[in-house]
């Protein structure tokens, strides 16, 4: 049953979207990433294709949400972490896990958005400018445009354009989470790191973010690690199954949902296992 | 067996039990409070007017007031509120967002709380020792200010600790994740997300300062002055000056002190005038911190 769910959903969506070359954002080579003694990631491999959608799935536990936050070197921001392999970014190919690579520079360049909506405690227009602040934007012209180009991009600024000055928190949860990806989208990232971006949301809050990622992808490379296996298939177009941070298979939805190649992938994407 | 029914209201009985000794003992505290309060309001506010308010102390009880008194509390707090906000609330920072997490951080931060349960006489004889008669800065306002705000620091330090602490990773997550570094994520998220507990932490220890005897009577707080200090302000460029600060000085609780030790009653209905003072001047802070708190949370 669920089987046939996520083909339906694969074959809506595939009709729509034309193939197209395939350049690549980032490459994943050989990772390992250990929590002190802890080895959470093991021989990573993983393509990530220029202006798609790439999820990750899996249990809880096995690594992809690990994995994802090596790509803003999250993992700098606690002691005793250690990363061994690279995480190439293109096209300018720079080890984002190097160890001469500055963390900062790297957060600079890719954008994140967390589990739970996260903003700060701020106005929604400054939620949305901190981003730019950081990097020393401070004109005004320039923030009001960005701004708006950013919330708009988020699908939020028809709600929020006449009360920029309010309050973050006076939004629903479903609004700040699209205000937190505004504020990633703001400075224009060459990669955006979704986390769970939805687990927190109802269903209509995250049918409207989903759509905004399919969207997004139009223009930009998106990341995303995802509990929920009928929204990697309504969005994602790689899926990476993560078991016990290893990296069990990897290729495009399609093949993935309907007819993947290993036997573990099919248990648990049809719901038998996880 | 007992019963379901049995059981609920054998619980139901220890809730009540307990609620009404809970609002014994709270009545205890509070009934003492209002009636040290009442106490001295009845005595002290007949004796409250403009001139008790404005007059320098005296020989003569009716002629008596508190204007030195008053006065030199307030250019103390001053002083105080100036070296001691900002002092703890950069150790604060330090040790929760900075300091690395090692056995010396770790004496410190005993250290600093142990420092909050030293007497404060022991802080008078450190300022006489140190800062009247080592450095030479004299039984002087801005020696009351010092050891004050020494007292103080501990509170500010640890307030500010636990209302970091308290915020959740998750913003600083955010903010690195924009790639903002460190001074800028505590300067832009961190600091005025913890300025509620940084302001409640600033007053508790303000209120501790304004009323405390034993440091300044160490380090030579007058109970007899008859002139005030020098003016903040002056008509000439630059407009302000600091003399003030080497002025010598009274308190509320030095002038209150004085009089109560003397034999006359008509000096301890004067004592008790100057403790109304000094409540509410301790009341006027607490409400303008409770209204800058508020204003905050409007804003957020």
């Amino acid at each position: 049953m669920k089987d046939l769910d996520l083909s339906a959903l694969i074959e809506a969506r595939d009709g729509q979207k034309p193939e197209t070359e395939p350049t690549l954002r980032a490459n994943v080579d050989q990772l390992n990433f250990w929590y002190g003694d802890f080895q959470a990631l093991k021989n990573i491999n993983l393509p990530i294709h220029d202006k798609k959608v790439t999820a990750l799935i899996g249990a809880s536990g096995c690594g992809k949400s690990t994995l994802l936050r090596c790509f803003n070197r999250m993992h700098d921001l606690y002691h005793n972490n250690r990363y061994e392999g690279a995480i190439t970014l293109y096209p300018e190919g720079d080890n984002i896990v190097g160890a001469k690579t500055d963390p900062m520079l790297i957060r600079l360049r890719v954008g994140m958005v967390f589990q739970k909506p996260n903003p700060f405690p701020k106005s929604i227009y400054e939620n949305v400018a901190a981003g730019l602040r950081i990097r020393g934007i401070n004109k005004r012209t320039i923030l009001d445009d960005k701004v708006e180009a950013a919330l708009t991009g988020a699908a939020l600024w028809d709600e929020v354009k006449d009360r920029l000055n309010e309050g973050a928190y006076s939004l629903s949860g479903g609004q700040q989470q699209r205000l937190c990806i505004a504020r990633a989208l703001a400075p224009e990232p060459e990669l955006l790191l979704l986390d769970e971006p939805t687990s927190a949301l109802d269903p209509i809050a995250t049918a409207k973010v989903e759509d905004l990622i399919e969207k997004l992808a139009d223009n930009i490379t998106i990341l995303i690690v995802t509990h929920n296996m009928q929204q990697a298939a309504r969005i994602s177009d790689h899926v990476g199954y993560m078991h016990l941070g290893e990296m069990v298979e990897f290729d495009l939805a399609s093949r993935i949902f309907v007819k993947p190649s290993k036997e573990q992938t099919r248990a648990y994407v049809t719901g038998r296992f996880g | 067996m007992k019963s379901y029914q049995q059981i609920i209201s054998g619980n139901k009985r220890t809730d009540r039990t307990f609620v009404v000794i809970g609002l014994l003992v709270l009545l205890i505290a509070m009934l003492t409070l209002v009636a040290l309060i009442l106490d001295l309001a009845i005595q002290g506010l007949p004796r409250l007017d403009w001139d008790f308010m404005t007059n320098f102390p005296s020989r003569r009880a009716a002629r008596a007031g508190i204007m030195s008194a008053w006065v030199g509390t307030t250019l103390v707090m001053i002083v105080t509120a100036a070296l001691a906000i900002p002092l703890g609330v950069a150790a604060g920072v330090y040790l929760e967002e900075y300091a690395p997490k090692n056995w010396i951080t770790d004496i410190i931060e005993i250290n600093v709380t142990n420092l909050a349960g030293v007497p404060s006489i022991i802080y008078g004889l450190l300022a006489l020792g140190l800062f009247v008669y080592g450095l030479g800065l004299g039984q002087t306002i801005q020696v009351a200010g010092l050891v004050l705000a020494l007292l103080i620091l501990p509170i500010v330090i640890v307030s500010t600790r636990e209302g970091i602490r308290s915020l959740p990773q998750s913003m600083r997550e955010g903010s690195y994740a924009l790639g903002a570094d460190q001074w800028q994520t505590t300067v832009r998220y961190i600091l005025p997300s913890a300025r509620p507990a940084i302001l409640t932490g600033s007053i508790m220890g303000l209120s501790r300062a304004i009323g405390e005897t034993a440091p300044v009577i160490t380090i030579g707080a007058l109970t007899f002055i008859a002139f005030l200090p020098p003016s903040p302000v002056q008509e000439s460029v630059p407009f302000i000056n600091f003399d003030w600060l080497e002025s010598p000085f009274s308190l509320l609780p030095i002038q209150m002190f004085n009089w109560i030790s003397r034999p006359q009653a008509d000096f301890h209905v004067n004592a008790a005038a100057a403790g109304v003072v000094l409540l509410a001047m301790t009341l006027l802070m607490n409400s303008f911190a409770i209204y800058i708190r508020y204003r905050l949370r409007k804003v957020l």
